[in-house]
């Protein structure tokens, strides 16, 4: 009797054990490759600190990484990389220039890498943002030549340029209208 | 009249004529290329998907250009949904695969991601969509998604584009190596994939063989042999 209600009372326990086990590996979503997770709309606390929109497809959480630049020499080589559509002149016009290292990860690409051949996942980067750019839209939709207007509209915009923490080459870039953060 | 005066005048005529060019160069974008929209769906006709083959052309390419698969709401230059390949930078030493997107109907509400640089050769840029999202796909690799919600708009158009900005800029392509488009295709709600019979746009220096129902065509630059 005695050992009849110690295995009902371990099959209890065990139960319960499993279900909380399983409980918690939902919970801190650990995937079986090992790669995190998250919640529908996370960013990560440096991109959210930034008010980087989840639209843009990027994680970014802070780290400790040592890299091999510093953060003067990220943002002089984050502006080389500035595209044709940003206004003459509006990097130096920026509202805010910050640069932190961060471990990035694209929501957008899961299986995408960098030039070098890198997973985009929690990759060391210098993540560089240039608040409150004057730019136009990279592209157009097409319409009549007549329909146009003779300038298209620059609007305040962040550029947001992810560059190697160790090498210090390109890994992704991307703008978004500054009053996005808070659309 | 003194030296001087001959000096201000000369230096007053060269400032004239130095600003006709700058002046033509805001009237931008210039596109060349092909669009299409689903004519004889019906009323309401939409468009859910596109693909067409690219070549990347990077020996053509100077400060600025781009050429691009997109789906549009006709009639807006600003709701849009855009994947190819751009060189938006003379410092950059080959073009980057891009996409861009307009969300919430908005003018200016442009989300634009500069991905890894683009390959040699022909690519496939191709947009997709299941019930919830719409996929932005690169040689058969998804690089984007957009949730339907987000876009607040209905694109009814396809259109494959080569564009730049201004004078100082190129277009695809030149007369010796042209930038080809090859196999469009538009995707209809109901799933089904239908070959694109182009209307041809030709604009300023960029020119466009579109038209002609075959299955591919080029764009160049007219300036450069």
């Amino acid at each position: 009797m005695t050992s009849r209600a110690g295995i009902i009372a371990l099959t209890i326990m065990s139960a319960i054990f499993l279900a909380g086990a399983g409980i918690a590996w939902a919970i801190s979503s650990e995937t079986p490759e090992g790669s995190t997770v998250h919640e529908p709309g996370y960013v990560g606390d440096a991109a959210a600190s930034e008010g980087i929109p989840a639209e843009i497809g990027v994680v970014a959480e802070s780290t400790d990484y040592a890299s091999a630049l510093d953060e003067a020499a990220a943002i002089r080589a984050a502006e080389g990389h500035a595209p044709s559509n940003v206004i003459d002149g509006a990097l130096a016009d920026a509202s805010r220039v910050s640069a932190r290292l961060v471990r990035y990860t694209s929501t957008h690409e899961p299986s995408g890498v960098s030039d070098e051949g890198k997973p985009l996942r929690e990759l060391p980067c210098w993540m560089v943002v240039f608040h409150g750019v004057m730019m136009h839209g990279h592209g157009g939709g097409y319409v009549d030549e007549a329909m146009r207007d003779d300038e298209p509209e620059a609007y305040p915009a962040d550029l947001v340029v992810f560059l190697d923490a160790d090498s210090g080459e390109y890994v992704r870039m991307m703008a978004y209208p500054s009053a996005a953060s808070t659309h | 009249m003194t030296p001087s005066n001959w000096f201000v005048r000369l230096a007053l005529a060269t400032c004239v004529i130095l600003a006709q060019p700058c002046a033509v160069a805001q009237a931008a974008p210039w596109f060349a290329g092909g669009w299409n929209t689903p004519n004889g769906t019906g009323p309401g006709a939409r468009v859910v998907g596109t693909e067409v083959k690219i070549d990347s052309d990077n020996p053509s390419v100077r400060d600025s250009s781009s050429a691009w698969n997109m789906i549009q709401k006709q009639g807006t230059g600003t709701a849009y949904m855009q994947v190819g390949w751009a060189k938006d930078s003379p410092s950059w030493s080959y073009p980057r695969y891009f996409t861009e997107v307009n969300l919430y109907d908005a003018p200016g509400y442009h989300y634009t991601i500069w991905h890894g640089t683009a390959g040699s050769g022909s690519h496939l840029y191709k947009i997709t969509d299941d019930s919830i999202r719409y996929y932005l796909l690169i040689d058969g690799v998804t690089v984007r998604n957009v949730q339907k919600s987000d876009l607040a708009w209905s694109p009814n158009m396809v259109t494959f584009m080569g564009e730049t900005h201004n004078d100082y800029d190129q277009f695809p392509g030149r007369a010796t190596a042209k930038c080809r488009f090859l196999d469009g295709a538009y995707k209809r709600p109901d799933g089904t994939w239908w070959k694109v019979y182009y209307y041809n746009v030709s604009d300023h220096y960029g020119i466009s063989t579109a038209g002609n129902s075959s299955s591919s065509f080029t764009v160049h630059d007219g300036r450069y042999w």
